[in-house]
């Protein structure tokens, strides 16, 4: 039966262009896209590890520090979240999640932001300390690093949980994918709630088509009827999609009760933060064991309604088995559902999002969509029960990864300029330590951690007495910690904007060199003087204006958080006072390291 | 006789796929050798640089090359790259000028910013060979070293 496609929304959807739409609808778009960036990431591992150790030659010095980073931060702003769409390191993940059991949950205590915080701020630290812009070799083993736990971690464990909880550059993409202008959200929602299947949390299943050496151990050994086998003995018609509204439009959902209320639902639809829902996407019925089916006949699984049925019973009692969805051994997988744990019909936002379309490709009605908004839009919704990750509002764990990378942004532009070797060398002399490493770790946790906290609880206790607020100081702290993404997302396109600006066609000789040292002479000998793609006299002015947008969008968002919290115009005014200034001594930090000269040292003690 | 369930061949057959992965990207990795780079053929040493001690600004580099045979190079157009440890960076390139007896003097240098340099020497030959040397240049002065340096000389 023809699955009813949702009306062309009225809303501007990415999917509706010609040739964008198409492409991103193609199976396959993904995957194309992440097999470039691999083959890119392999010359850069290539490179990094047996080129010339000089990172302005090298690809492992230029295409991730100049190249990457600033096409990510250009792309979060006129786009939204489109490098964790192509990935590189999803590829050996998904053949991790083909391979190893990748069956464990996620332990509870760090299913939070908290070790990818960790993790970040490891990684700022060691980037200034190792020096690993200078380092092709460093930067080379630290994408080998990146490959290898996305394999070990999400092949011992389910779901997108190295993404979700690891990864520090998807959480620096989820953060600053808030003001982007582009959202993965659903179309139409009164038709998710007619939805019997939910198809883009669970994935789309279909019947599993027996392998030919299976039916041959079958019939061999009909007589003994190995439990093991048998549980891959079913019927090999094919396993339709369900008819997408059976009950017609409007008509109690047969899974309604179990997806979309609160109590009874899986808890990626509940929107806890930190809980899983039961299903295993990759492997449930890849491996017929993994679905705690062995030994089991297969239901008779030809019919739509026994697979309903099937996946009714067990949301049902979702502490049963790892609150595994009984996906019917004979059942596969043909389409993941959103492995972050998103559910369409809830979801709010960009915040763990990473792109993937699976619910794009999952939905059978075609009822999820790439839509512009309003990039500040997501603020306006900080209480709202975000599917997959709660209400922002109440996460500590979050507003801590915000406040990290709002700061990151001016510590990492500071390393940059010549004041901060004086302070190191001032430090060092202090300390009485010739560690650059050591100085530098000083440096971080007063920048990064100290600092902020101080000058954090400071605004929130000047909030709450201003405006006369109720609400606890983490509270009022981690509200109001969204208001200062657009400010430090400024710095950081101020900052990265500025080396890909300058440094963009650096890629064409260093490119031209690499293929030299091979044979291949493209175009003729290495242009080296090619760097720039803008005037030098522009960089300035550009990088203020970036930063003076930041300024005014994060006032404009902290206004929006304290008119919504306290009503009145002046309690918000008052409520956001403290922070304001906090976003003002922002801009005039950023502005100041703007004015300095730019060093760039290794090595500067002992 | 031992038979074996079906989870236990997917799970062996598995961890054979993946330690025959494993074993394929050491070997191509291991397989690989290193890129020259366009590094060698040169003995450069710098001779000079005015002023002395290199800071941001105009600044004259002299130079005296050898080849590897370690006699002196008149005959060679010598190109002078001056580039950053940071990958990005607009290099500053630029010619030199043949003062005979193997030594070249830059024209038009400018040290661009402070902090860490790396001078690239590239050499064409007459019979139209290429060579290339790079010289760590470290603690080229900024803006600060130097007023630091002029408040010193006033006290």
């Amino acid at each position: 039966m023809a699955v009813p496609r949702t009306q062309p929304s009225t809303q501007r959807d990415l999917l509706n262009l010609p040739v964008i739409g198409s492409f991103l609808r193609w199976k396959h778009a993904r995957t194309s896209m992440q097999a470039v960036l691999l083959a890119v990431s392999a010359l850069i591992l290539y490179d990094g590890f047996w080129g010339p150790q000089l990172a302005p030659k090298n690809l492992a010095g230029v295409l991730p520090w100049v190249h990457w980073r600033g096409l990510v931060v250009l792309a979060l702003l006129i786009a939204g979240n489109i490098f964790c769409m192509a990935c590189p390191f999803m590829l050996p993940r998904r053949l991790a999640k083909k391979l190893l059991p990748a069956n464990r949950r996620w332990p509870k205590v760090i299913r939070n932001k908290w070790l990818a915080l960790g993790v970040l701020l490891v990684f700022f630290w060691a980037y200034e300390a190792f020096d690993l812009w200078a380092s092709p070799w460093l930067t080379a083993w630290v994408a080998l690093t990146y490959f290898v736990a996305a394999f070990a971690i999400d092949g011992i464990f389910r779901g997108a949980a190295f993404c979700k909880y690891v990864c520090p550059i998807g959480q620096f993409h989820f953060v600053h994918g808030m003001v982007s202008p582009l959202e993965v959200k659903v179309r139409q929602p009164d038709l998710c709630g007619s939805c019997p299947t939910k198809d883009c949390i669970k994935g789309r299943y279909a019947q599993r088509p027996e392998p030919d050496v299976l039916r041959h151990s079958r019939e061999t050994n009909a007589a003994q009827d190995s439990p093991s086998l048998s549980a891959l003995s079913w019927s090999a018609k094919s396993h339709p999609h369900p008819d997408p509204l059976p009950q017609g439009r409007g008509s109690p959902p047969s899974l309604g009760e179990g997806i979309g209320v609160p109590g009874k639902s899986l808890d990626a639809t509940r929107g806890n933060s930190n809980s899983e829902p039961g299903i295993r996407h990759s492997r449930a019925s890849g491996n017929p064991s993994s679905a705690g089916r062995v030994g089991q006949e297969p239901a008779p699984t030809t019919s739509e309604s026994s697979h309903r049925e099937s996946k009714q019973s067990s949301i049902k009692e979702p502490k049963q088995a790892e609150r595994d969805i009984a996906i019917p051994a004979g059942l596969q997988l043909v389409q993941t559902g959103c492995e972050l744990w998103l559910f369409q019909e809830r979801k709010v936002g960009n915040m763990d999002c990473t792109f993937c379309l699976d619910c794009i490709q999952a939905c059978p009605y075609d009822n999820v969509g790439i839509q512009l908004r309003a990039p500040t839009s997501e603020f306006r919704k900080l209480d709202q029960l975000h599917s997959g990750v709660g209400a922002l509002a109440q996460r500590i764990d979050l507003a801590a990864l915000v406040y990290v990378l709002v700061f990151a942004a001016f510590v990492n532009a500071f390393g940059m300029v010549a004041p901060v070797y004086a302070l190191e060398q001032w430090l060092a002399g202090q300390l009485g330590v010739t560690s650059e490493p050591v100085v530098l770790g000083v440096l971080f946790i007063v920048g990064l951690v100290a600092l902020p906290f101080v000058l954090v609880t400071a605004a929130a206790w000047s909030s709450r007495a201003l405006s006369g607020s109720r609400e606890t100081l983490a509270a009022t702290a981690t509200r109001f910690s969204f208001a200062l993404i657009p400010i430090g997302f400024g710095m950081w396109l101020a900052h990265y904007g500025f080396h890909f600006l300058i440094g963009a066609l650096t890629a064409i000789p260093v490119t031209q060199s690499f293929l030299a040292d091979f044979g291949v002479i493209l175009l003729g000998a290495p242009q080296w003087e090619l760097a720039a793609i803008v005037p030098d006299s522009w960089l300035v002015p550009l990088e203020l204006l970036l930063l003076e947008l930041g300024m005014l969008v994060s006032l404009t968002v902290g206004y929006r958080i304290a008119r919504k919290q306290h009503g009145s115009m002046a309690r918000a005014i008052r409520a956001l006072l403290p922070w304001a200034v906090i976003i003002v001594l922002l801009f005039f930090t950023g502005a100041w390291m703007m004015t300095q000269p730019m060093e760039m040292r290794g090595i500067i003690l002992g | 006789m031992v038979r074996l369930g079906l989870s236990e061949i997917t799970h062996n057959a598995r961890t054979l796929v993946v330690v025959l992965i494993a074993l394929s990207v050491a070997l191509v990795f291991s397989a690989c050798g290193p890129r020259a780079g366009e590094t060698g053929g040169l003995d450069v040493t710098i001779v000079s640089i005015s002023p002395e001690p290199a800071a941001v600004g105009d600044a004259e580099i002299t130079l005296q090359i050898r080849d590897m045979a370690g006699n002196l190079v008149s005959d060679a157009t010598i190109q002078v790259e001056g580039t950053m440890t940071h990958a990005g960076m607009q290099p500053v390139i630029v010619a030199t000028e043949a003062r005979g007896n193997g030594t070249y003097v830059t024209e038009d240098f400018r040290f661009t910013m402070g902090g860490d340099w790396v001078i690239i020497v590239r050499a064409t030959f007459a019979n139209g060979r290429t060579a290339e040397q790079r010289i760590d240049l470290k603690g080229v002065q900024g803006e600060m070293d130097m007023k630091s340096d002029k408040g010193k000389e006033g006290n």
